[in-house]
C-alpha cells in the first residue's frame, strides 16, 4: 500500500505540492491527473526519492520512506514520464542490474515473458543507446515488472508506445492489479484513465481538487452537467475553452 | 555496493567492447598507441647515443632539479585547483539521468552511489595524471637518465600524484556536500579571481626574481602550508631521481586521501535532490533554450504546421531571427547574449587585462610579446574547451535537425559564434596593447587582431570534428579520449600556425602580405576541415 500524508514540496518560493494526502491500496489502479505544472511528476519523484518532500509522509508497505528508506524502495519500481537507460548497457544487463539493486533473483524465464511481451526479445543483447524512444520506454517497463514490487509508479507510461507495447502494458498492469499491487499511474490520457484505473486523483497547481472512483467522477460529471469527463476535467481545473 | 559493481563492470566491459568494434574509438588508441610507440623509439634513440652526451644530458638534469621540482609543484597545484573548480561547478554532483532514474530509486544506498560517482571522476583523474607523467616526466628521464632511476620508484612517483590529485577530488566533493549547490557556485568566481591573481603574482615575480624567485613561492611556507598534498606529490616525483625511492613519502599523501575521503563519507547529506540540479543541466539547458524563445526563434511549431508543405516553401521561414543558417547562428548569439558578463564582458575585459598586466609587469622590450605569447596561449586553452560547448550544441539538435538546413549551415552556425567570442578576447587584447608604447606593439596587435581570430576557424573546426566523433558523454572511455586526442590535434595545428604567423612578421612583410601567407594556408585548412565536419555532421546520429 501506498500512503501519502501532508505531502508538500516547495522549490524556494514556488510550491508545487501543497498538503498531498491519498492512498493506493493493494490490488488498485489509481489514476493523477492533472495540466501541465499540476505537480504530478514533482509527487511521483518524491515518492521515488529522486525529491526530497518539504513536509509530510510517504510510506510504502508500512515502511515510512524517511526512516526505512532501504526497505520502502525495495517495495517500489518508478517509470519516469522520459526514459533514460543506461546507453552502455544491453536489454539484458538492464535486467541484470535490477536483479542485483533489488536484490531480487535473476527469473529468467519472466525474464524472457517480461521481453517477449514487450518485443524487447530479438535486441536482448543490444545496447541501449541504440533502441529507439518507444523501445526504451518498453525497456523501463521491463524494468519496473522485472523484481515484481508492491508499488508501482508511472509517469505518463503510454507516451512513445507503439499500440501493441500500450496494450501489453496495460494488460500487465491489470495481472499486477489481480495479484494484489498498489499502482499509480499519471496520464493526461483521459480515456485511459477511464479504462484502466478504478480511482482517480486530479491536481491542479499543487493541490488535489478531486478524489474518488471513475463512476464518481462519472456522477459529478452529470451533476455539473459536463458532456464528458474531459469536461469536467477542463472545468475542474478551470482550463475549459 | 553489488549492483553498483555490475553496473560499472558491465558499461566498462562494454567500452572496451565496442572500443575494437567501433573505428571511432579505435582509431584514437591507435594513435596513442602509435604516440607512446614513437616516445619508445625517442627513448631508444637517446639512449643510443654517445655515454658523454647523455651523462651531460643527465648532470644538466640533476643541476636543474630544484626547477623541475618546482615546476611539477606548480602543474600540481594548477590540476589541484582545477579539481576544487570542478567541484565548485556542476561536476561531482552530475549524475547520467539514469542513474537518477534507475539508481535513486532503488534500494542501493546512498553512500554507494556516491562512491561510484567519486570512483569514476578518480579513475579519470589517475588516467589524467599518468597520462602527463608518463608522456612529459617519465618517457624524457628515462630517456636521459634512465639508469638513475628504478620503475618502483615512477610507481611510487605515480601512485603520489594520484594520491595528491585524488584526495582534491575528494576534498571538492566534500565542499560541495559541505556547503550545497547553489552557495560553491557563487564561490566559483572568487576562486577563479583568486587563481587569476595568483597566475600574475607569478608571472611578476618570475619577471622580477627569475627563476629563483618562482622557486621562492613553490617553496614558501604559505604555498607549502596551502598545498601541502601537492608539494609532498612533487618531492616524491623527483625522488627516484635524487637516489631515493620516496616511498616515505606516500605515508603523508595516502593519510591525505584517506582523511579527505573519510571527509566524504562521513556525512549523511542528501544530495539526490542536489544533483538533479547538474544532472538535469543538458534538460534544463534545452528548456532555457525554449525560455530564450527558442521556439519562437526556430518557429518550431510553424514548420510542424507546414509539414506538408514543400521544404522550398519552408526554407528560411524563421524570418524573426534571419534566415536560413542565421537562424541558428543568431539563435546561438541571443543564447550567449542572454548572458553577456560571462559571454561578452569577460571576453573584452580579459584581453584589455592581459595587455594591461602584461605592460606592468615586463619591460616595454618584452611587454608586447608576452601579451601575445600569453594570448595565444589562452586562446588555445579555450579552444581546447570547445569540445564540451559543442558536444552541448549537437545535444540539442532533436530541435535542429527537423530545420529545412543543409549540413554546412548548420556546422557553420554551431562553430561560428564561439569563433566570434573568443576574437573578442583577442581584439580587445590587440586594441589594448596598441595604446602601449611597447616594441613590436604594431606586430602583436595586427597577430592577434588578424591571425588569432582567422586561426580560431581551423581550431574550433577541429572541436566540432571531434565533438562529433566522440558525442557520447556517458561513455567515459570515449569522453577522455576524446578530450585527450583533442589536446595533441590542436597542439599540432597551432605547430603549424605560429611559424606561419611569426615568420611574416619577422621578415618585415606588408601586412597584406602577412595576411595571405597565414591566410592561404588557414583558409585552405578550413575548408577541409569544414568539409570534414559536415561529412560527420551528415553520420552524426543524435544521442
Amino acid at each position: 500500500m501506498l500512503e501519502i500524508s501532508g505531502l508538500t514540496k516547495r522549490f524556494g518560493a514556488f510550491t508545487a505540492v501543497q498538503n498531498l494526502s491519498f492512498v493506493v491500496r493493494p490490488g488498485e489502479i489509481v489514476g493523477l491527473l492533472g495540466p501541465n505544472g499540476a505537480g504530478k511528476t514533482t509527487t511521483l519523484r518524491c515518492i521515488a526519492s529522486i525529491l526530497q518532500p518539504s513536509s509530510g509522509k510517504i510510506a510504502l508497505d508500512g515502511h515510512d520512506l524517511g526512516t526505512q528508506p532501504e526497505a520502502a524502495k525495495r517495495r517500489l519500481a518508478y517509470v519516469p514520464e522520459v526514459p533514460n537507460p543506461y546507453e552502455m548497457l544491453t536489454v539484458y544487463e538492464h535486467l541484470r542490474f535490477i536483479a542485483a539493486a533489488y536484490d531480487s533473483p535473476m527469473d529468467l524465464p519472466w525474464a524472457e515473458e517480461l521481453l517477449q511481451r514487450m518485443d524487447l526479445w530479438g535486441k536482448r543483447h543490444e545496447l541501449a543507446a541504440s533502441l529507439s524512444k518507444g523501445m526504451r520506454q518498453k525497456l523501463a517497463c521491463v524494468c519496473a515488472f522485472f523484481h515484481r514490487p508492491a508499488i508501482y509508479c508511472f509517469d505518463e507510461p503510454l507516451i512513445g508506445l507503439d499500440p501493441k507495447g500500450a496494450r501489453e502494458l496495460k494488460n500487465l498492469l491489470a495481472e499486477r492489479r489481480v495479484e494484489g499491487a498498489a499502482i499509480l499511474v499519471s496520464t493526461h490520457m483521459l480515456d485511459t484513465a477511464e479504462r484502466l484505473c478504478d480511482r482517480v486523483i486530479i491536481m491542479h497547481r499543487g493541490e488535489m481538487l478531486f478524489q474518488g472512483t471513475v463512476e464518481d467522477l462519472q456522477e459529478r460529471s452529470s451533476l455539473t452537467h459536463a458532456a464528458t469527463l474531459e469536461d469536467l476535467f477542463l472545468h475542474l481545473t478551470g482550463e475549459e475553452v | 555496493m553489488r549492483a553498483i559493481g555490475l553496473l560499472a563492470v558491465m558499461q566498462l566491459r562494454n567500452a572496451f567492447r565496442t572500443t575494437f568494434t567501433d573505428g571511432r574509438k579505435l582509431m584514437p588508441l591507435l594513435f596513442f598507441a602509435a604516440l607512446f610507440a614513437l616516445q619508445i623509439w625517442g627513448t631508444s634513440l637517446i639512449q643510443g647515443l654517445r655515454a658523454p652526451i647523455r651523462a651531460q644530458a643527465a648532470d644538466f638534469l640533476l643541476a636543474n632539479l630544484p626547477t623541475v621540482q618546482s615546476s611539477t609543484f606548480l602543474i600540481l597545484l594548477l590540476m589541484a585547483v582545477g579539481n576544487l573548480d570542478f567541484g565548485f561547478s556542476t561536476g561531482f554532483l552530475h549524475f547520467n539521468m539514469a542513474d537518477v532514474d534507475y539508481l535513486f530509486p532503488s534500494p542501493v544506498r546512498p553512500k554507494a552511489i556516491l562512491a561510484y560517482r567519486l570512483a569514476s571522476k578518480t579513475v579519470v583523474t589517475f588516467f589524467q595524471a599518468a597520462f602527463l607523467f608518463a608522456f612529459f616526466f617519465w618517457g624524457p628521464i628515462q630517456a636521459v637518465a634512465g639508469e638513475r632511476t628504478s620503475w618502483l620508484g615512477g610507481a611510487i612517483a605515480l601512485g603520489a600524484i594520484f594520491l595528491c590529485l585524488g584526495g582534491y577530488a575528494n576534498l571538492a566533493l566534500w565542499l560541495k556536500l559541505a556547503f550545497g549547490f547553489g552557495g560553491l557556485v557563487r564561490l566559483r568566481p572568487a576562486l577563479l579571481v583568486a587563481v587569476t591573481l595568483f597566475g600574475g603574482y607569478l608571472l611578476l615575480t618570475y619577471w622580477q626574481q627569475g627563476v629563483e624567485g618562482m622557486l621562492g613561492i613553490a617553496r614558501s611556507p604559505t604555498a607549502s602550508v596551502l598545498f601541502f598534498p601537492c608539494r609532498v606529490a612533487a618531492d616524491a616525483v623527483v625522488a627516484p631521481l635524487l637516489g631515493s625511492g620516496g616511498a616515505g613519502l606516500v605515508g603523508p599523501l595516502a593519510a591525505f586521501y584517506l582523511v579527505t575521503l573519510a571527509m566524504v563519507f562521513l556525512r549523511n547529506d542528501a544530495f539526490y535532490e542536489a544533483s538533479l540540479e547538474g544532472s538535469e543541466k543538458a534538460a534544463r539547458l534545452l528548456q532555457a533554450a525554449r525560455e530564450l524563445n527558442w521556439g519562437a526563434i526556430l518557429h518550431l511549431p510553424e514548420f510542424t504546421r507546414r509539414s506538408s508543405q514543400s521544404d522550398d516553401d519552408l526554407r528560411g521561414g524563421a524570418t524573426g531571427f534571419g534566415r536560413g543558417g542565421w537562424t541558428v547562428f543568431l539563435a546561438h548569439v541571443t543564447a550567449a547574449g542572454r548572458r553577456p558578463v560571462a559571454n561578452v564582458v569577460l571576453p573584452v575585459l580579459g584581453g584589455v587585462l592581459l595587455s594591461t598586466a602584461c605592460t606592468l609587469a615586463f619591460s616595454p622590450r618584452m611587454s608586447a610579446a608576452m601579451v601575445g605569447a600569453l594570448g595565444g596561449y589562452l586562446l588555445f586553452v579555450f579552444t581546447i574547451g570547445g569540445i564540451t560547448t559543442f558536444r552541448q550544441a549537437l545535444a540539442r539538435h532533436p530541435l535542429i535537425r527537423p530545420l529545412p538546413l543543409k549540413d554546412w549551415q548548420v556546422v557553420v552556425s554551431d562553430v561560428a559564434p564561439r569563433i566570434v567570442l573568443l576574437s573578442l578576447f583577442a581584439i580587445s587584447a590587440a586594441f589594448a596593447v596598441l595604446m602601449t608604447d611597447g616594441r613590436q606593439a604594431r606586430q602583436v596587435a595586427f597577430s592577434l587582431a588578424v591571425f588569432a581570430p582567422a586561426a580560431l576557424v581551423p581550431l574550433n573546426l577541429i572541436q566540432y570534428a571531434l565533438a562529433l566523433w566522440y558525442p557520447n558523454a556517458q561513455d567515459k572511455l570515449h569522453q577522455l579520449v576524446g578530450g585527450m586526442i583533442g589536446v595533441f590535434v590542436t597542439g599540432i595545428a597551432i605547430g603549424f600556425l605560429v611559424p606561419l604567423a611569426v615568420m611574416p612578421l619577422a621578415m618585415r612583410l606588408h601586412p597584406a602580405a602577412a595576411a595571405a601567407v597565414f591566410g592561404v594556408p588557414c583558409l585552405g585548412a578550413s575548408a577541409v576541415l569544414l568539409a570534414l565536419s559536415v561529412w560527420l555532421y551528415g553520420r552524426f546520429e543524435d544521442r
